[in-house]
């Protein structure tokens, strides 16, 4: 029992956290950040599966 | 001597430093300009004179640059975009400039249209066209940061893919 009340407040503390994650592009920084990693993904896939 | 591909690049140059410049400015300056400017009155100034201009620059430029780089390509257009092998960082990069620019035509130009007063819309018409258009724009400069890097390379793109 206590495992599942641990799992259900594990749950919920997930649930508020997506409910309140914020869009990366409504700030400045957030949007660099993002260009630089897909940057990142993009030269990887390149590199490895696309040359 | 081709010609085509000499001014096609320096046109394709020219008119995306115009587009990508003007979607900076967007971005970093107009964009926090107008909410101090809100906050004192002044926003009809950026918002009559300013925009409507900038915007016009910035969406034919987008056009320019599309069209100079598909010149440019000639006949790698299709090995390009379908990322053919040695084609797939230039192809990447002509994807993106493509994404980018329906979201200029598709979604930045139409819905500021409505924010401007160009194009009749209420008022929740005009905030639904605030928060497309801001995340459109924002889509596009996190775009371009990939964009540029693909794009941008000469022999330099050789040693980074390890060519």
């Amino acid at each position: 029992l206590q495992l599942l009340e641990w799992r259900a407040a594990t749950f919920q503390r997930g649930k508020t956290r997506r409910m309140t994650m914020k869009n990366p592009l409504d700030s400045l920084w957030g949007t660099i950040i993002s260009g630089l990693v897909l940057t990142a993904v993009l030269y990887l896939v390149v590199k490895n599966f696309l040359m | 001597m081709d010609l085509v591909p000499v001014f096609a690049r320096w046109l394709h140059f020219l008119a995306g430093i115009m587009w990508i410049g003007l979607l900076y400015y967007f971005n970093f300056v107009q964009v926090p300009a107008l909410k101090a400017a809100a906050a004192d009155g002044t926003a009809g100034g950026i918002t009559k004179h300013v925009a409507p201009r900038a915007l016009l620059y910035f969406r034919w430029a987008a056009i320019v640059t599309w069209l100079a780089g598909a010149a440019l390509l000639g006949s790698n257009f299709v090995n390009a975009f379908t990322l053919s092998k040695g084609y797939a960082a230039i192809g990447i990069g002509a994807w993106l400039g493509t994404i980018m620019l329906f979201n200029v035509w598709g979604l930045i130009w139409p819905n500021q249209q409505k924010i401007l007063g160009l194009k009749p819309a209420t008022d929740e018409e005009k905030n639904k066209a605030r928060r497309v258009a801001l995340l459109a724009s924002r889509t596009n400069t996190m775009l371009s940061i990939p964009m540029l890097f693909f794009m941008a390379g000469g022999l330099t793109h050789k040693a980074a893919f390890g060519l």
